[in-house]
């Protein structure tokens, strides 16, 4: 029953939501169980009560008709009225003995009747069975009625003397025979009274039985309800545990409802939160595939199978395929077979793959470069995922590579420009104070050979170290630049002019010139220089002769710039392109071609600065240089200056003054002190007074005094903290109109942004006689 | 002076009562027995013919209307046919008012009848056995009688008692 509940639960619980429903149920059964077996019982009981009160009805009648049939036999009463109606005879006929014949003989007749009418009567009926059935009974009766038939012969005649004593005589003797039989009636009256207790004791059996039946029918009774109270009790006890067990399983129901309400709510919140889940890992899945796409490196990820999971757009890029040719579940083996046909350098691809394969199989990271020999570089980095599988990212570091070495190139450059600008510095000092001296001397030889002609050789020659240093300052780009503004096809012509006599005949040299190219700004000198360098280079790469050929155009570099541009930074550039068709620079030199010092020609036929000049002036015009070269097929150096606002026309070199001196003040700051002197005596002999101090703070002091003082003329670069700019800064605070000239042998000696200073001449060391007198004439006229 | 006055109060009252017999319709009046009479009835009846008696001849009593039947008793070996009134009828012609009638035979015997057996049992007042008028030595002259075969229910000793023989007289009570 207990085990049907679930069942009944489920089903009642649908209409009743607790577990009401089963208890009233339970109820009911219990109701129900009571008044049926109390029916039974009582059904039972009465209906046996019931049958044994008919069947004592029965016997009551039965009783009462043995009763009625006693009475109705009472033979003893029917004989005792004989009796009686005998001794009533005798005493009419006892009158008529005492009387005589004045007695009534009607009297005497009607008492003789009865009692003949009596004696009929015993004759008949129940009396007569009685007296039949015995012949001592028969005998007395027919006594009786004998004496009757003597006596009615007499009776008439009961008035004549003498017979009523007959009558009496006759009559008198039957007080015996109906004693007699009297008492056979007494005895056929006890055997009626013993059948009637018969009849009584089996009545009594008849109680008894019933009485034992009754007694049965209780004890049964008992039994039964007893059984049924204990099962009544049991049910109820059941009823009342499954009551129990229903309220328990109600309010188990009640709690299952508030858990499945929770439940329901928890999984509703859980299904919110996988919706949101969703939308998250949508965003995430977006994100990821931004990410996957965006990202720098080529990506493909492969299961443990050995099957492509995910590549990337990058991927896609790196290796020209589609996402046709990359299908998620492809084989990773194929897919780079397929992948290295279309690669630009196949035998790279293969490598790569050979290497993973190893990696592969033995579960391990790593991050390889591979190079090929076209130059070509691919870094992949190669990563085992946690659970099976690789995750590989590829790289075409070929540019990057190329920009790295370009860094390195430049930072190298920049070592050497520091190392050689330093030396060419304290050089450019010496060859001053050579240089001065040498003309110095010869002001003075007078005409005399002998000292005339060394002294000028010597002159020569440390002109020539000048130059020399000039270059090193140009490469290490601290040479100072007179930039100017240059009509570049009209000055390339003229270049080509002076061209074709330097390179000979065998040299063909052609010019590609631009329509509206743009003026530039640069310092012609060095431009030409550099042109020079160019031209005689690639004259030395055609010994056989060929075409040397100057173009130029006008480039405008975008923002932002191509990758291959190099350093180009954007803005309108002229670009001058210097191409031969010579041997071309081989490939394993053609990152040390701009290195000072490095030349591939033979001992004494160059310098190793010609490049490095033109790479340094470039860089430091704010231009760039590329160079493209093809062994056998030629080179070609392409020089982009910035193009200079407006479009004038270059401006022709002043015309060279006369040398002319003056009688003005100069003070003098140079801490140098070979090359103070010098300057001070090439000033005295233009005329000049000079005041010559070591340091700046000296000259300060003199400033401000009253002490005459035309011209300040001091060098940049000095020791003590205060530089040439600053001294100019402090001397023009005390004399704003005085005038000053700079003097300095590195480029990058600039006044400070904003100051009075930077309008200052600069005079680049080592400077000539002629060139230092034209100058301070220029700024003491100025 | 009282008992004359008394006399005279009980004649008046008699004389009453006769013109309010007379008056009664259904009853007639009974006429003096011509023969030997054989039944007295007294006690609650309204209709007397000698003193506060009626009494009857055998004449009077077939005149009261006969009737019979033929039933098995205790007293004979066969069944026997009775002739005679029926009690009702008896009662009826002494405008008997009682409950219960005390029948008085020949030889003292007497039993109480109540007048409720008369209309429901229909017993007669038999004169006749098998066609002959009984004497008394064969339980005449009257012998009230129940049709004991036409009813189990009078099969019994309070029937076969109430059935009284040689019957001599009748008291309404």
């Amino acid at each position: 029953m207990l085990q049907t509940l679930p069942t009944q639960h489920q089903g009642q619980s649908a209409a009743t939501p607790s577990g009401e429903g089963g208890a009233a149920a339970a109820s009911e059964k219990l109701r129900r169980a009571r008044p049926r077996a109390f029916t039974v019982l009582l059904a039972t009981l009465s209906l046996l009560m019931l049958a044994a009160s008919i069947y004592m009805s029965v016997l009551i009648r039965d009783r009462q008709r043995a009763l009625s049939q006693i009475s109705r036999y009472n033979v003893t009463w029917v004989v005792s009225q004989a009796a009686l109606e005998l001794a009533r005879l005798e005493a009419v006929i006892g009158a008529f003995v005492i009387a005589g014949p004045d007695a009534d003989p009607s009297q005497a007749q009607i008492r003789f009747d009865i009692m003949a009418n009596r004696v009929q009567v015993l004759g008949h009926g129940e009396p007569g069975d009685l007296i039949h059935s015995s012949p001592d009974l028969e005998a007395i009766y027919n006594q009786l009625r004998d004496a009757m038939a003597k006596a009615d012969k007499l009776i008439d005649h009961i008035d004549e003397p003498g017979v009523p004593a007959k009558l009496i005589a006759l009559i008198e003797p039957l007080n015996v025979p109906l004693s007699k039989l009297a008492g056979a009636a007494h005895d056929q009256g006890g055997d009626l009274v013993a059948q009637d207790l018969k009849q009584l004791s089996g009545l009594h059996w008849v109680f008894s039985g019933m009485l034992i039946a009754l007694i049965l029918c209780c004890v049964g009774l008992i039994i039964v309800l007893t059984i049924h109270n204990r099962l009544l009790q049991r049910a109820h006890a059941e009823v009342g545990d499954l009551v129990t067990d229903l309220r328990r399983t109600g309010s188990e129901l009640a709690i299952a409802h508030e858990e499945t309400k929770r439940a329901v709510q928890e999984i509703q919140a859980q299904n919110r939160a996988l919706q949101e889940r969703d939308v998250e890992l949508d965003l995430q899945n977006t994100r990821f595939d931004a990410a996957l796409n965006n990202m720098g490196q080529a990506l493909c990820m492969v299961g443990p199978d050995d099957r492509l999971i995910v590549c990337n757009r990058p991927f896609h890029e790196l290796f020209g395929t589609g996402p046709d040719d990359t299908r998620t579940g492809q084989h990773a083996h194929s897919m780079f077979r397929d992948i290295a046909r279309r690669f630009a350098n196949p035998e790279l691809i293969e490598r790569a793959w050979h290497e993973q394969l190893s990696l592969i199989s033995e579960r391990r990271a790593a991050a390889l470069v591979l190079e090929g020999q076209d130059g070509r570089a691919l870094a992949v980095s190669h990563q085992p995922m946690e659970g099976g599988g690789w995750v590989a990212t590829y790289e075409d570091i070929t540019q990057s590579r190329l920009a790295e070495r370009q860094l390195a190139q430049a930072q190298k450059m920049e070592a050497i420009g520091n190392l050689t600008g330093g030396m060419a510095h304290d050089f450019n000092n010496l060859l001053a104070v050579i240089s001065l001296n040498l003309e110095f001397l010869l002001s003075r030889t007078d005409g005399d050979q002998r000292v005339q002609e060394p002294a000028s050789r010597a002159l020569q020659a440390s002109l020539r170290g000048a130059n020399l240093i000039a270059q090193l300052l140009s490469f290490a780009r601290r040479q100072p630049l007179a930039p100017q503004r240059i009509s570049v096809n009209p000055w390339i012509g003229s270049i080509a002019a002076l061209l074709e006599r330097a390179l000979g005949d065998s040299i063909e040299i052609r010019l590609s010139l631009g329509q509206g190219i743009w003026p530039v700004n640069a310092d012609a000198t060095r431009l030409e220089t550099a042109i020079a360098n160019l031209a005689t280079n690639a004259r030395d790469a055609m010994p056989n002769g060929g075409q040397l050929t100057i173009a130029t155009s006008n480039v405008t570099q975008p923002e932002p710039p191509p990758s291959d541009a190099g350093d180009l930074q954007p803005g309108d550039y002229v670009m001058i392109e210097v191409s031969d068709t010579g041997t071309g620079i081989p490939p394993e030199v053609m990152s040390r071609i701009f290195e000072p010092f490095f030349t591939t020609k033979p001992e004494g036929r160059g310098t190793g600065l010609g490049l490095s000049m033109v790479f340094g002036f470039i860089r430091q015009s704010g231009g760039h240089i590329t160079v493209d070269s093809r062994p056998a097929r030629g080179t070609t150096f392409r020089l982009y200056l910035p193009r200079a606002e407006g479009t004038a026309d270059a401006t022709d070199s002043p015309p060279q003054a006369p040398v002319i001196g003056g009688d003005e003040t100069i003070l003098l700051v140079e801490d140098n002190e070979p090359v103070r002197t010098i300057t001070a005596e090439l000033l005295e002999l233009l005329g000049y007074h000079v005041i010559a101090v070591e340091h700046p703070s000296t000259a300060l002091d003199l400033l401000r005094t009253d002490t005459r003082i035309d011209l300040l003329f001091s060098d940049v670069v000095m020791p003590g903290g205060m530089d040439g700019f600053a001294l100019v800064d402090a001397a023009l605070q005390c004399r704003p109109s005085l005038k000053a000239l700079l003097a300095s042998g590195y480029a990058d000696s600039t006044a400070p942004r904003g100051s009075r200073s930077a309008e200052i001449r600069l005079l680049t060391k080592p400077f000539r006689q002629s060139e230092l007198a034209r100058v301070v004439r220029d700024v003491l006229a100025g | 002076m009282t008992p004359p006055l008394s006399r005279r109060a009980f004649a008046l009252l008699a004389a009453g009562t006769a013109a309010t017999l007379a008056a009664r319709p259904a009853q007639a009046a009974l006429a003096a027995p011509k023969g030997r009479v054989i039944l007295t009835i007294s006690g609650k009846i309204h209709v007397t013919n000698v003193g506060t008696a009626a009494k009857f001849d055998r004449d009077m009593i077939e005149a009261l209307g006969m009737t019979g039947f033929t039933t098995k008793t205790p007293w004979y070996d066969k069944p026997v046919a009775f002739e005679g009134p029926l009690m009702t009828a008896v009662m009826d012609a002494v405008g008997a008012f009682g409950d219960s009638v005390v029948a008085t035979a020949l030889n003292d015997y007497s039993t109480t009848i109540p007048v409720s057996d008369f209309a429901q049992y229909k017993p007669i007042l038999a004169l006749k056995r098998d066609g002959q008028y009984m004497p008394i030595r064969d339980k005449g002259p009257l012998f009230v009688v129940y049709n004991f075969d036409s009813n189990p229910e009078l099969k019994q000793q309070k029937y076969y008692g109430r059935s009284a023989w040689q019957v001599a007289s009748f008291t309404v009570k």
